[in-house]
């Protein structure tokens, strides 16, 4: 008994050898040469565009004899998956990204090239223009886009007109000056809910890079050298220090997570926030919620003494460098990219989505929607920002995406608004950290 | 004066209690409390310690999710299945480590606690690689070999002294008897330290079943998923359905609650209580 016990833990310990040492088996040519593809899709607002999609991907592998695999992953747990795939192999053929997320595995590139496919496609159902700047990287297109999230200003449509404002604000100088207005801090209401906390993601700088872009300003110039200290940076920081002073601004917006001005409007206690359209797309189907949903009024993105220069991010599919099957991601993308079915798809995605196709974009499916209307139009702004504006390089967009996530700018809006840097101080450490950033690129 | 100097300490050491109590339990009220909370209520400015609109409707939402139940059977078939592997491999583990005289005994053991202190999350992207060469990413089989690689340690550290506290008398005694040595390990030595066992089995199910990061970087597709990603998958962007997610939260507790429940009559007497004279 015991000999035979030996023997058997001997062989399951060869055999665990064995398969350790087996190459992988990668995604091409399971049996009788079928060809698969995988592909990662970021889990949306709801399931039924995901759904969609993934049915029209199976559907095209059905008709060409390819299993295709679609899987839906949480946009919190995207880059983790991602980053492990990256390293210990089993990266997907085909991925949802976006800007950001490739920049910042700078100077590797994991994603394909796609000029060709891009041009060709954008010839076939006509690409915003807004696209090209979060698509192309170094004259290359690594993305082709598919929808847009953009940032829209919610404002509370009952205080407003209670101070005698009848219709939102179109300026930062208008927004302040109603937040200003209708602000009532014992009360527990503040003007402008915008947060700067520690953990805020990609929130806080979202939101300064378009007020400083609006103003005059930009991080880096056309070259990649490291502008910080610019009018339009000066004049955001003069506004945290000055508003929070006042409170205008919640005094707990210095611990703000991503979802804090989410929760700050929803429980009613700020008047502005910026937010995704994923905010009214959950006033506008709560039931609970359909008060506060009639008292908002949803607007595009104000303007600065620059016009509205805002980023309008565009997400797409990225056909993997890794992949083996790179003609046959090519196709299936070339009948996803069919207007008909992009249409019919965008009644799925109305109002959060911006389709990249311009003319579904200007539809009146869009135009018509309060929400769509004014997503649409803070995606489609004359003149788009991308992180490492102005700069165009690959390095210089790197270098923007990556201090994105050092949250530097968390740091300095923190530190201005409770008084332990002035704004020379806190322009004088950014502009440090960028360069650091840029140095160790 | 005397009454007050006996009463006082008991007085502070159950305030005490109370507090500490509270602050375990608090969490896990709000979690039940907000379950049944509409988003509008969870969101009120002030907030409520009892719903003011008790709705069923998060967990019909959960409830009535293929995905959620899925997530439960993937989660339930992962914990047990490295229970049991973890338990039949750490208990002859901790036996030979208590009961036997080998060379690098010691040397053994040091090694199992330094494996159990390891920090699981330095070990994700290696662990990922193997489970990649093996062609078992995206399988919840996957999980069945990942998962003991923490189970493991944590079992045969903890059965240790449980396995050491059967005196070595009762062994000697069903040695005298005829009983071999297979047979003392499991029909004498297993079955008094059985309380131990299934302690130590409850807290590697209940790490198993809450487990995150590897089975996210593991698993993908919706089928293979288990209840923390399902619960994490719930939140889009940054907007998070509280109600959806505590009601997930409270339902993904019942196992390991009724897992403690029903082993409650293991856990308590000394098997060992009248086994030996003197």
């Amino acid at each position: 008994m015991k000999r035979f016990l030996a023997f058997l833990l001997a062989l399951v310990m060869l055999m665990s050898l064995v398969a350790c040492g087996a190459p992988n088996k990668g995604n091409d040519a399971a049996d009788g040469g079928n060809k698969k593809l995988v592909v990662w899709l970021e889990k949306l607002f709801n399931d039924r565009p995901g759904d969609k999609m993934a049915e029209r991907m199976m559907a095209w592998g059905d008709a060409n004899g390819v299993e295709v695999e679609v899987s839906f992953i949480g946009a919190v747990d995207f880059a983790n998956k991602l980053s492990a795939a990256i390293e210990g192999g089993g990266m997907p053929d085909i991925f949802i990204d976006y800007q950001g997320r490739l920049l910042n595995y700078y100077p590797e590139m994991i994603a394909a090239d796609v000029t060709d496919l891009y041009e060709e496609l954008d010839e076939a159902v006509g690409f915003s223009d807004a696209c090209a700047n979060s698509c192309y990287f170094e004259g290359k297109a690594r993305i082709i886009p598919m929808y847009s999230s953009g940032v829209i200003m919610y404002c509370r449509a009952d205080k407003l007109q209670a101070a005698g404002y009848n219709a939102p604000p179109t300026t930062w100088a208008e927004v302040v000056e109603m937040a200003r207005a209708v602000s009532d801090p014992d009360n527990g209401f503040f003007g402008l809910g915008i947060g700067c906390g520690p953990a805020n993601d990609d929130d806080c700088y979202d939101l300064a890079l378009n007020y400083v872009t609006s103003n005059g300003g930009a991080m880096f110039d056309e070259k990649g050298n490291v502008t910080v200290d610019n009018v339009g940076l000066r004049s955001w920081l003069e506004l945290w220090r000055d508003l929070y002073a006042e409170e205008v601004i919640p005094t707990d917006a210095l611990t703000w997570d991503s979802s804090g001005n989410n929760n700050t409007y929803l429980t009613g206690q700020s008047c502005f926030v910026f937010n995704a359209g994923t905010l009214g797309y959950s006033l506008a189907n709560d039931e609970s919620m359909a008060e506060l949903y009639e008292n908002t009024w949803f607007a595009p993105m104000p303007a600065g003494t620059a016009g509205t220069v805002i980023g309008s991010k565009y997400t797409g599919f990225s056909i993997s460098e890794a992949s083996e099957n790179k003609e046959l991601a090519m196709d299936l993308l070339r009948y996803i990219y069919k207007v008909d079915w992009l249409t019919e798809w965008s009644e799925y995605t109305i109002p959060l989505l911006v389709p990249a196709v311009e003319s579904i974009a200007q539809s009146e499916m869009w135009q018509e929607n309060t929400i769509g209307k004014a997503n649409v139009q803070s995606c489609m702004p004359d003149t788009a920002t991308w992180w490492g504006y102005s700069c165009d390089t690959m390095e210089g967009m790197a270098v923007g995406a990556k201090l994105v996530y050092t949250f530097g700018m968390n740091e300095i809006c923190n530190g201005v608004a409770s008084g332990e840097m002035t704004v020379d101080e806190a322009i004088a450490k950014y502009e440090a950290l960028a360069q650091e950033v840029k140095d160790n690129q | 004066m005397k009454k007050m100097h006996k009463i006082l300490p008991v007085v502070v050491h159950r305030i005490v209690l109370i507090f500490y109590i509270l602050c375990a339990a608090l969490p896990i009220y709000w979690m039940i409390n907000t379950s049944f909370k509409t988003q509008g209520e969870i969101y009120s400015k002030v907030p409520t310690i009892f719903p003011k609109e008790f709705v069923l409707t998060n967990y019909i939402t959960v409830l009535s999710d293929p995905k959620f139940l899925i997530a439960i059977k993937n989660s339930l078939m992962v914990a047990v299945v490295v229970v049991f592997i973890s338990i039949m491999i750490a208990f002859p583990v901790a036996y030979s480590l208590t009961r036997r005289q080998f060379v690098g005994r010691r040397s053994y053991s040091k090694l199992i606690l330094f494996c159990y202190l390891l920090p699981s999350s330095l070990m994700y992207l290696p662990m990922y690689m193997v489970v990649s060469k093996l062609g078992l990413v995206n399988h919840t089989a996957a999980l069945f070999l990942i998962y003991p690689a923490f189970t493991l340690p944590y079992c045969c550290w903890i059965l240790m002294p449980h396995v050491g506290a059967v005196p070595t008398s009762i062994e000697e005694a069903a040695v005298m008897d005829g009983c071999g040595k297979i047979g003392v390990m499991y029909r004498i030595v297993f079955r008094l330290a059985l309380s131990g066992i299934v302690s130590t089995a409850i807290f590697a199910f209940a790490n198993c079943w809450g487990e995150y990061l590897y089975a996210l970087v593991t698993l993908t597709s919706s089928e293979q998923l288990t209840v923390p990603i399902y619960l994490s998958n719930l939140i889009v962007g940054d907007m998070f359905p509280w109600g959806e997610i505590m009601a997930g939260g409270v339902i993904a507790c019942v196992p390991v609650f009724l897992l403690y429940m029903f082993s409650a009559g293991f856990l308590s007497g000394d098997r060992n209580a009248g086994g030996v004279k003197g």
